[in-house]
């Protein structure tokens, strides 16, 4: 579904006061506690490997290895697809390939809750059905040139990486909007811990996008700028991969003319 | 652990996050958010098997979190929240003083959304905090587009208000 008659968000506007884009951005980058994230998992009885995650995206120090096995996760999977197959370019990467593993229907849930959960079913209403797929697409172009947003100085040192989880997050259903958020990303942190990681996910959004030319360019110019980087490796083997496998250079058409998938 | 245990930890490793978040800005207190956040999985792990994958998942745990916010807010034992009782769960070192500014920057933010409608409040929160698309926003909060796109009109006008230096002399604390 496209988005181009969505208007701008707000933190966008130029003309906003300060003090409202800075509470904004302190929004968008808000997250909870370890701890509670810890309380909450105990209680559902998920307090294990896979609550593991998200401990560590609630966590201060949010480590940079963290970042680095979740794009492990996605060189994987949707990056290495993305690059290899025909049909990347055109097609959707799966769901379940990146980041929301649980948005299949296939696996088997029981009714009842948790087994470690006592009685605490708390009644709530839920939708009373699940809304239909959008497939939007973010105006990317129009969010391209927003002004900086707040100075990385004054934002909370743990919005660079929630940011890029977001990003990441994005990569699959909405590559497009995977991108807007690493351009705020460069423009929030020019001087980030997680540059590197950011163009990583740049790259793959670009090639879930379609645009594998300009995922291909970007990611030379991250072996570029990131000669001894660690990410470097996995990005030649990508890179070997699609110029092996580059749709456009076998149909003739370029990947950059070719329809979007939206997103 | 069983499987289906397994698939609720992998939503809620992969979704946690950011159901905390809409929470808060949806008006539950600080001190109510993890019993919410609960609440929300719980219903989550109900509905799943129900789950068949024509909304991205995080789309429907939107609506899932509108509607126990919802409730929350009505709720006569809705707990008060209690000042400085935010303070030891700040992912932040409150010693900072632009971690300080920012948490008040929130704050703010959280008084100007009290004051919409509920339903403007949803719309806001959605589109501009979650990047959702506004035809999601309506599908998520069960509105037609155009009266999402009036409710957002209507919360940005009072939200700008609410930071308006006027409004900023009456409001300091």
């Amino acid at each position: 579904m496209s988005m181009s008659s969505d208007p701008k968000r707000s933190f966008e506007d130029a003309e906003l006061p300060d003090a409202l884009r800075s509470a904004l951005a302190a929004a968008r980058a808000d997250g909870p506690s370890v701890e509670s994230v810890s309380r909450v998992a105990e209680r559902l009885g998920v307090a294990g490997p896979g609550a593991a995650s998200a401990k560590a995206a609630a966590s201060a120090g949010r480590s940079k290895l963290v970042m680095i096995a979740a794009l492990c996760v996605l060189g994987g999977a949707g990056m290495h697809a993305a690059f290899t197959n025909d049909h990347a370019a055109i097609a959707p990467v799966p769901e379940r390939a990146v980041q929301e593993p649980s948005a299949s229907p296939a696996l088997e849930v029981r009714h009842e809750p948790p087994s470690s959960v006592r009685a605490q079913a708390l009644e709530a209403s839920e939708p009373a059905a699940a809304p239909r797929r959008t497939q939007a697409v973010l105006p990317a172009k129009s969010r391209a040139h927003a002004p900086a947003v707040v100075p990385a100085e004054h934002l909370d040192p743990n919005a660079e990486l929630e940011l890029l989880r977001r990003a990441q997050a994005a990569l699959t259903p909405a590559p497009s909007r995977a991108l807007v958020l690493c351009e705020q990303h460069a423009r929030l942190f020019p001087r980030g811990a997680f540059q590197q990681e950011r163009e990583l996910i740049a790259v793959v959004a670009l090639a879930n996008r379609g645009d594998l030319r300009a995922a291909r360019a970007r990611a030379e110019r991250f072996e570029r700028a990131y000669p001894d980087s660690v990410h470097e490796p996995r990005l030649k083997a990508l890179l070997a991969d699609h110029k092996s496998g580059e749709p456009g250079a076998r149909t003739g058409k370029p990947a950059e003319s070719r329809p979007s998938t939206g997103d | 652990m069983s499987p289906s245990d397994e698939q609720l930890a992998q939503v809620f490793a992969g979704h946690a996050p950011y159901v905390f978040r809409v929470l808060r800005r949806l008006g539950v207190d600080a001190a109510d958010v993890e019993d919410v956040c609960q609440e929300v999985f719980l219903v989550v792990h109900r509905r799943l098997p129900d789950f068949e994958g024509r909304a991205q998942l995080r789309t429907w745990i939107y609506g899932i979190c509108l509607r126990c916010a919802a409730r929350h807010r009505k709720r006569p034992h809705r707990r008060r929240e209690l000042i400085g009782a935010e303070l030891p769960e700040l992912a932040i070192d409150p010693a900072q003083q632009r971690a300080v500014e920012q948490r008040q920057a929130l704050e703010r933010l959280d008084r100007a959304l009290g004051e919409l409608p509920e339903t403007q409040r949803e719309v806001y929160v959605l589109y501009e905090l979650e990047d959702l698309s506004m035809a999601e926003v309506a599908e998520v909060v069960g509105c037609p587009l155009q009266t999402a796109y009036s409710r957002l009109h209507a919360a940005r006008r009072q939200v700008l208000a609410a930071f308006a230096p006027a409004a900023t002399d009456r409001k300091v604390v």
